[in-house]
């Protein structure tokens, strides 16, 4: 075993196992530690700066072999889920700037993040799977303040729907396994094309695992609930980073190989049902939250319409989707205005002529709601065209048609957003200022990446 | 019907049972029950398929699972702990805070 090569191979997953021991010690040592989310910054920071290291050099290893490897495509994956935690790190810098306890879990659920992503068996994909999980479980339980009824509430639904998932997940490994003979990832691709019904019974095990875990219709019953119930940063967290590194899991596990036998109508119809289902039950939400919980189904729906497609084109499809809708999340939360609690924080009428008061928050979340919408010059909208770019090419004309009629169900809530914020009649800023600084460099940081996919999008999609 | 084809047949039917189970029931602690058997279904099949491939991966996913299974029920019990200290009940209808 070579050590060298591990601390290469491993170098973000290193750097954020350091972060955590480091924020460990902090707890222990220091008796009121401060700035916790200043060192956690730095170690997902320098996380981030590794992958996309790797990721230029077109470094290639396998530090443990058939287990876990590094190749360019996992090291810009890695990269992208890391890059989307800077902003969630900024956003909690408000409530949790001095909570040690949430860092570490913050960093230990990007450690599985990561882990997952190198993932060469469905061993590590598991071991992955939970270590991304868990410390969410935890993170919802921690609202602002004390532990409230409903983030207990969310925080129980969501372990006992993850729990599940992980159930199923492990019995479909444990089908791909007894056909197989071993648990590397290429027994999914291989199982695709066997018509043995405990072939066909794991794949659909597996499906069903996945679809939980991402929130499609029918399994999304925990989302709204988990994203209502814990506090706004950690709803960020959840609605990006670990949308994001389950969806490029799922596309590391299919592999390039399309997509073939009975499989494939489940992988249109569901997320078909979740584009149209999450779009038109967002329209009754008085929610933020809840509202873009339903919207991250939709979306869900639409990355997984994205596997439709074949190889490379799924591949960048996928990517600059999970890029551009967390980065359009992340805008949105951190233009939410500040309440004194996060209950009265995320109500939509609160939002009522926000234009008045704060007008850079309103400019924010306006400007996420027409790109999550998928209006045309901003991002969102080449995201889905990329999407259903792919659908057409590998000859789903019907579905792709359907899903387009389905994508603007949507246009209807995120405009009322829009409405609410603009066009209602309220007082300018009465009273103190706010101190919205850490929401304002949040801002920026999603802001410039996301002019720049605007006015550049040929140019990134070259690039991945 | 041989040994290990009994087994899993057993696994299935656990995981089954234990599916139905988190569903059906109201009740936290047992929902929590199901879905340990879910988990303890699918360990049995693993082990019972490491016998019959003749291998040793699933044998060692097993013990991962495991410790897996141990810290979800680690995080699960003081939140129903917690949960029924505030509304003296163990009935999932009860929690009903979020809706919609």
């Amino acid at each position: 075993m070579n050590w060298l090569t591990i601390a290469t191979a491993l170098a973000s997953e290193n750097i954020l196992l350091l972060g955590i021991v480091v924020l460990l010690l902090v707890e222990i040592v220091v008796s009121r530690p401060r700035g916790a989310t200043t060192l956690a910054l730095f170690f997902v920071a320098a996380a981030a700066c590794a992958a996309v290291l790797l990721y230029a050099t077109g470094y290639v290893a396998h530090p443990f072999p058939g287990e876990f490897s590094t190749d360019p495509e996992s090291s810009l994956a890695k990269s992208v889920v890391l890059a989307l935690a800077l902003p969630v790190l900024l956003l909690s810098r408000d409530d949790f700037g001095n909570n040690v306890p949430y860092h570490v879990l913050l960093l230990s659920s990007l450690y599985g993040a990561c882990l997952l992503l190198s993932a060469d068996s469905f061993l590590t994909v598991f071991l992955g799977l939970e270590l991304l999980s868990l410390p969410v479980y935890v993170l919802v339980l921690m609202a602002h303040g004390h532990a409230r009824t409903r983030s207990l509430e969310a925080a129980l639904k969501y372990l006992v729907l993850g729990g599940t998932a992980t159930a199923t997940f492990l019995l479909a490994v444990a089908l791909l396994y007894g056909g197989s003979g071993s648990l590397s990832l290429s027994s999914f691709t291989a199982a695709m094309v066997v018509p043995d019904p405990m072939a066909i019974a794991a794949l659909i095990l597996l499906m069903i695992a996945f679809f939980i875990k991402a929130a499609v219709v029918p399994f999304h019953a925990w989302a709204p609930d988990a994203y209502e119930g814990a506090s706004v940063p950690v709803t960020a967290f959840m609605a990006t980073i670990v949308k994001a590194a389950i969806l490029l899991a799922v596309l590391r596990i299919v592999g390039a190989a399309p997509l073939s036998g009975t499989l494939v109508d489940a992988f249109a119809i569901l997320p078909l049902a979740s584009i149209v289902w999450g779009n038109l039950a967002a329209m009754r939400q008085t929610s933020f939250r809840r509202m873009i919980a339903y919207s991250s189904i939709a979306h869900a729906g639409f990355l997984y319409y994205a596997l439709l497609g074949d190889g490379p084109g799924r591949y960048q499809a996928v990517l600059f989707y999970v890029v551009v809708y967390g980065l359009m999340n992340l805008l949105a939360f951190a233009g939410l205005p500040r309440g004194s609690d996060d209950a009265s924080r995320d109500r939509l009428d609160r939002l009522a002529g926000l234009f008045h008061r704060d007008r850079f928050g309103a400019l924010m979340i306006g400007i996420a709601m027409l790109s999550l919408a998928g209006i045309p010059p901003l991002p969102g909208f080449i995201a889905k065209f990329l999407v259903f770019k792919n659908v057409m090419a590998a000859g789903y004309t019907t579905y792709a048609v359907l899903g387009l009629v389905g994508s603007y169900l949507g246009i209807y809530f995120y405009l009322r957003v829009i409405q609410l914020m603009f066009m209602s009649p309220g007082e300018a800023a009465a009273g103190a200022r706010q101190d919205r600084g850490a929401a304002v460099v949040t801002s920026l940081v999603c802001l410039i990446p996301v002019l720049l996919l605007a006015v550049f999008p040929g140019w990134v999609i070259g690039r991945v | 019907m041989d040994k290990l084809s009994a087994l899993l047949v057993l696994a299935l039917a656990l995981f089954a049972l234990g599916f139905v189970g988190v569903i059906i029931r109201r009740n936290v602690l047992v929902m929590l029950m199901c879905m340990e058997l879910m988990l303890n279904a699918a360990n049995l099949a693993l082990v019972t398929l490491a016998r019959q491939t003749d291998t040793t991966a699933g044998a060692v996913l097993v013990f991962l699972a495991f410790v897996v299974a141990a810290a979800e029920i680690a995080i699960a019990i003081p939140l129903v702990l917690l949960l029924v200290r505030r509304r003296r009940t163990l009935d999932a209808g009860a929690y009903a805070e979020l809706k919609g």
